[in-house]
């Protein structure tokens, strides 16, 4: 059994003036050990990573974006989440990694677990709860894709992103997440039959360095659910 | 209205307390966890007075009252030793207590073992089959409780079995009448007409004959045939009997007419999605939620059905707008003998069932 993101099948349902759709297959919880994501792009990132790793029965989980501690806090109530014998988290540090591990402490609490010490670790309990806060347990700030483009920065496309980066310097108004608008670039850079173009197709595509010392923080933590 | 249920050693459930009813209430769960018994155990209590409740919800499982090792049914584990406590507070401040023990036989009251016996008397031993005893106390605002108590007994006359209802207190007349109705997973129209026969009475059968035609647009009216049959003008010579049209619509009508006759009450429907075509769901919904309103009644069901829950969702939001705190999800788990509820507000169940995640 290898590790799998459940994809949804949409039926009809939506509500008459299509603001919401449901008709979502229920995604039961079926597997003890669980990666919790955030995003579709994460998650997209993780099934390649795990298999890289060879890492498997692992179920990823992919909750939020907006309200991501709200999802988080509400997976404990789904059934058999209860079953799980470890449940790795982890989400983007943003402008404050201090702050996000601080407010992520609160909602596993609120999950009914302790909390791990540090980022990048687990609290060794019964289930076995981990936080990995992106890029890397040793940065202030930011997000996976800050951690992605680190293990191209030596690759001849990344080029790309250095003048690319140096150009919007200049501009009076630039892109307003400036690690996503670096993705894109180094990206769209790269060959291949069609265009990955968000972090996760990127992923699959093969284009991040799995091999990079950059992400020797995230295999240690994700080698735990082996 | 209920807002909250204590059950305790009743059918398979040894301890349960579900709390912040809503006005719309469903429940879901693995099979065998316990749902059932919950909508049982809410149906004596609306009238915990009625002797024949106890009779009916083993009527709607089929199990016969006639046969007096049926009463142990009710026993969780069917140790009869350990009384059945059912208990419930309503919105309006009155708490209700139902216990069920097993009639004691009288023959063996004169029993008393002295210094001298070595006959060891066992409880069970005391214990007939021949019926149970319900007790039923209240305390209201003012925190008076009083008691009342029922009891059964089979009887064998010459004619075959026939239940014998005892009751030792009339029921007090300052208790405030429980409407309810219970639709269960297997139930049949014939009560259909005659509640229908009441709504005609009254003038509002104009809903009915609207939601009939979302069903089925083929129906042109409604009306009631002799013996209370419930009969559908759908254009042809003569009209069609409720019971020849689709099971949708039987269903759907059973429920617009239980909420128009319980009033002020409550109405329960064991497995709501039963006989509807996912695209009736919706309807069924839409109905429940416009009649139950405006009648004032209290829905509790249960469901395996995602498409249920969709359903329910998407039409909460469309008719109750800012009302959709009126509706409760409760997921009962059920481990060996410890039960747990999961309570999804509106805004977890909206999440859950937008982002895919199983509730049930």
């Amino acid at each position: 059994m290898g590790s799998e993101i459940m994809s949804n099948i949409n039926c009809n349902f939506q509500d008459r003036n299509g603001r919401k759709k449901f008709g979502k297959k229920p995604q039961p919880i079926v597997k003890k050990k669980l990666l919790i994501g955030e995003g579709k792009d994460e998650c997209n990132f993780f099934w390649v990573l795990l298999d890289y790793l060879k890492i498997d029965d692992v179920q990823i989980i992919e909750i939020g974006g907006n309200d991501f501690k709200k999802q988080l806090v509400y997976q404990k109530d789904r059934p058999d989440f209860d079953k799980a014998d470890i449940i790795a988290i982890t989400c983007d540090g943003d402008s404050n990694s201090h702050s996000k591990f601080q407010s992520m402490e609160h909602a596993i609490r609120k999950m009914g677990f302790n909390p791990p010490e540090k980022n990048g670790e687990y609290n060794n309990e019964n289930p076995n709860v981990g936080l990995y806060i992106f890029p890397t347990p040793d940065d202030n700030s930011g997000m996976l894709e800050d951690l992605c483009l680190q293990t191209v920065e030596t690759h001849e496309s990344f080029q790309c992103v250095t003048t690319f980066s140096e150009t919007i310097e200049n501009l009076s108004e630039g892109p307003r997440n400036l690690s996503k608008a670096y993705v894109q670039v180094y990206l769209a850079s790269r060959p291949g039959r069609s265009l990955a173009k968000d972090l996760g197709t990127g992923a699959k595509q093969g284009h991040w360095n799995l091999d990079s010392d950059s992400l020797d923080g995230l295999k240690f933590f994700l080698n735990v659910l082996k | 209205m209920f807002k909250n249920l204590k059950i305790e050693n009743f059918r398979g459930i040894t301890d349960l307390e579900v709390n912040d009813f809503r006005q719309f209430n469903l429940f879901v769960g693995k099979n065998n966890a316990g749902k059932s018994t919950i909508l049982e155990a809410i149906f004596l209590l609306i009238n915990p007075s009625n002797p024949e409740l106890p009779i009916k919800i083993n009527d709607m499982r089929n199990i016969s009252a006639f046969k007096p090792e049926n009463w142990d049914l009710f026993f969780h584990n069917l140790k009869k030793e350990i009384d059945i406590k059912l208990s419930c507070e309503l919105t309006n401040s009155e708490i209700r207590y139902l216990k069920i023990k097993p009639l004691m036989d009288s023959s063996f009251d004169s029993i008393v073992p002295n210094e001298n016996s070595i006959v060891k008397i066992e409880t069970n031993n005391l214990i007939s089959h021949e019926g149970i005893e319900l007790i039923y106390a209240y305390q209201s605002k003012n925190h008076r409780v009083n008691e009342q108590v029922s009891s059964f007994r089979l009887n064998q006359t010459p004619k075959g079995p026939e239940i014998k209802i005892n009751t030792k207190h009339t029921v007090p007349s300052y208790l405030k009448k429980l409407n309810g109705i219970y639709i269960h997973s297997g139930f049949v129209s014939e009560a259909i007409g005659k509640r229908f026969g009441k709504i005609v009475e009254n003038n509002n059968e104009d809903r009915i004959i609207k939601v009939s035609k979302k069903v089925d647009p083929l129906i042109q009216n409604l009306k009631l045939g002799p013996d209370n049959t419930l009969l559908c003008d759908v254009g042809l010579k003569r009209s069609l009997p409720l019971n020849v049209m689709g099971g949708g619509l039987i269903k759907i009508l059973s429920v617009i007419v239980a909420i128009s006759e319980v009033e002020n009450g409550i109405l329960i429907i064991d497995e709501i999605e039963n006989g509807l075509h996912i695209s009736l769901q919706e309807i069924l919904w839409k109905t429940i939620f416009e009649t139950a309103k405006e009648y004032n009644v209290q829905i509790f069901a249960t469901t395996h059905s995602s498409e249920c829950l969709d359903a329910l969702m998407i039409t909460a939001y469309d008719i109750c707008n800012e009302n959709v705190e009126d509706i409760r999800l409760y997921r009962i788990e059920k481990d060996l003998d410890r039960f747990k509820i999961i309570n999804y507000d509106h805004d977890m169940l909206y999440t859950s069932l937008e982002k895919g995640w199983e509730v049930r």
